[in-house]
């Protein structure tokens, strides 16, 4: 390491005067909400981290023209997916990459017309985990915290592949009805209150 | 949107969540009490948010698991599990009993090392149990999260690391040479440990040879060789990851011509300071600079490697030595380095001032390649301009010189005709007509 060629900064760029008007909060939002769209996408959390940074600057380098919520996170959105597909990393299963209205629609849904940036379903997913089988939650764990392959985890529990593959798939789908069932339950709480 | 679709895109949802809500991986207590006592496997508080931990923890878990699975069916077998898993035996090395004698019915069992390969979060911990068994080091040097900037190399090697691990070779392999050990680098965390003192000498020991990095390290903590991690892709092209086999392979011959080198150093280093404090002495003068070649030729084959670095202090003494010879090539040899010392650059001014060695085309390449940074491209300029006035040796060089200080003159001191004047110097010089026509369209502002 030679310590003298170390002292070269990189100059940050200019903000404009959008960037400005734009709210700490709805900075914060949007941010958290797109490294998340991009972990979604199939992002690990570094690059979703550094997508979601460039995407937040072409934002203050060039914002849309339309300035109202919606609209700038669809913007941030496309500009999210398009860096996504850029960086040439394969996108996570399921995940609709090629129809960007379908993308967006399940975004939209997913985070309460950008109300938030699903923080309710992980809040929901915590006491929905509660639910599942010890197994399968054995299983949720090994594969998502430690992060076995399924070949492994079909060793580790004494099943076959495929099996594994069943089990995860049905807990991710009775997962999803559960916090579907707890974030609406939340949102009528809410509304009555 | 139709049912089917509907459950793929909820289910990919929902596994993105599991992802985030599982992500910060927690010490699994049931794996740590199962594993031996006596080792110590990434358990320290700053290492729980670690892809590693969680790669270790797994295969703690895997044994675990699978022993006890294999012991419920009676399935144990010379102490190997059923499914030829290497991490279910006695001793931390694989063993392999006669088939004949099959192992008792503990072997795997709670009291047992479940896991061949320990990895350890402090450097001294491993050091011990490497001098014990005559092994070196492998250290995984990173830095936290979000430090130094450099995150695809550290997701990266976060990536790599439990890939290439996460296999019986990989343990076959390496664990009857090597203790491997997980060094996180950075001054802010010497306030958590045991022993601060110790963690910043080690601290700056590694991070001289770069990071994040897979260093080889002798028991006394010399760093002996840097593997290689990109597979020659460099962090830009980041490959899917070594084989075990491959970095088993790059680990066994960089740590073998590691350790040739540093010895070889260590003796010249040695050598030639003795000599350097007997100098007035008869013939003083005379071993010093045999020594000093022997030094030169050393650094020539250091080219490249971590050792590099601990002959620097005797390269920079020999640049003022009195013999021309050895003086010249010092010089040479310092400015061919990647980070040029600034000492040599001035030296080089000094011993070819009309550029008639062609030091100065060589100064003022080096500079470029140590970086430019806004301050410092006056500096630079000046350096061009003085290499045009004295006539350069090397065309290949102006070439590249001369293209990079249009550059500067234009974007940074904002100097169009001193941006034209470099750029039409290039005129006849350039291999591409193309990218020269593109810069004089640059800087004439079309």
């Amino acid at each position: 390491m030679c310590q003298w060629a170390m002292n070269f900064v990189m100059p940050a760029p200019a903000p404009t005067a959008a960037a400005a008007e734009m709210s700490q909060k709805d900075d914060t939002l949007r941010r958290s909400s797109l490294v998340r769209f991009l972990r979604w996408l199939g992002a690990d959390r570094e690059l979703a981290a550094d997508l979601a940074h460039e995407a937040m600057l072409r934002l203050l380098q060039a914002p849309p023209d339309a300035k109202d919520e919606a609209t700038v996170a669809s913007w941030l959105r496309r500009v999210a997916r398009n860096l996504f597909i850029s960086a040439r990393t394969r996108a996570r299963e399921g995940v609709p990459l090629d129809d960007i209205a379908l993308l967006d629609a399940a975004w939209r849904k997913f985070t309460a017309e950008d109300r938030d940036a699903g923080d309710a379903r992980l809040r929901a997913l915590e006491s929905c985990l509660g639910t599942l089988s010890d197994r399968t939650r054995q299983a949720l764990a090994l594969h998502y915290r430690h992060g076995l392959t399924h070949e492994e985890l079909a060793s580790a529990l004494g099943m076959r592949v495929a099996g594994t593959r069943r089990l995860l798939e049905r807990a991710r789908l009775a997962l999803a009805t559960c916090i579907a069932a707890g974030v609406d339950a939340e949102q009528r709480k809410e509304e009555r209150s | 949107m139709n049912r089917n679709e509907n459950r793929r895109v909820q289910s990919s949802l929902v596994d993105m969540l599991l992802e985030e809500h599982f992500g910060e991986p927690a010490v699994d207590q049931s794996a740590r009490e199962s594993a031996a006592p006596q080792r110590r496997l990434l358990a320290g508080p700053s290492l729980r948010t670690h892809r590693l931990a969680a790669a270790a923890l797994a295969l703690v878990g895997i044994g675990v698991v699978v022993a006890v699975a294999t012991l419920r069916r009676g399935e144990i077998d010379g102490g190997r599990t059923a499914d030829g898993g290497g991490f279910a035996t006695r001793g931390g090395a694989r063993q392999d009993p006669a088939p004949q004698d099959p192992a008792p019915r503990g072997s795997g069992s709670e009291d047992a090392p479940l896991f061949s390969m320990p990895w350890f979060d402090d450097f001294d911990t491993a050091a011990a149990s490497a001098r014990e068994s005559g092994k070196d080091v492998i250290v995984f040097h990173y830095f936290p999260r979000n430090e130094h900037a450099f995150a695809s190399d550290t997701a990266y090697l976060e990536r790599m690391i439990p890939r290439t691990m996460r296999s019986e070779d990989f343990a076959n392999g390496i664990a009857d040479k090597y203790v491997l050990v997980v060094f996180i680098g950075s001054s802010a965390l010497a306030a958590d440990k045991s022993d601060p003192e110790r963690y910043l000498e080690l601290y700056h020991r590694f991070i001289n040879c770069g990071a994040p990095a897979v260093l080889v390290a002798d028991a006394d903590a010399n760093p002996l060789a840097k593997i290689d991690i990109y597979g020659g892709a460099g962090p830009d092209g980041l490959p899917k990851s070594k084989t075990s086999a491959e970095f088993i392979r790059d680990v066994r011959l960089a740590s073998s011509e590691g350790r040739r080198l540093f010895r070889a150093v260590a003796k010249a280093v040695r050598d030639y300071e003795a000599a350097a404090s007997a100098v007035g002495q008869a013939d003083g003068e005379l071993v010093l600079e045999r020594l000093a070649e022997g030094v030169l030729d050393l650094f020539q084959e250091t080219r490249g490697s971590i050792h590099r670095e601990r002959l620097l202090p005797i390269m920079l003494q020999v640049i003022n030595s009195e013999n021309v010879v050895l003086r010249d090539r010092a010089v040479l040899a310092l400015l061919r380095m990647y980070c040029v010392p600034p000492q040599a650059i001035v030296k080089a001014e000094e011993i070819d001032p009309e550029n008639e060695k062609g030091m100065l085309d060589l100064t003022t390449n080096a500079s470029m390649r140590v970086g430019i940074s806004n301050e410092s491209v006056e500096h630079f300029l000046g350096r061009v301009d003085r290499l045009l006035e004295k006539g350069a040796k090397d065309q290949s060089i102006l070439e590249a010189v001369l293209a990079k200080a249009a550059e500067l003159a234009l974007d940074v001191m904002r100097d169009r005709k001193r941006a034209i004047g470099y750029a039409r110097q290039l005129e006849g010089l350039v291999d591409d007509p193309a990218a020269y026509a593109r810069l004089l369209d640059r800087v004439l502002g079309n």
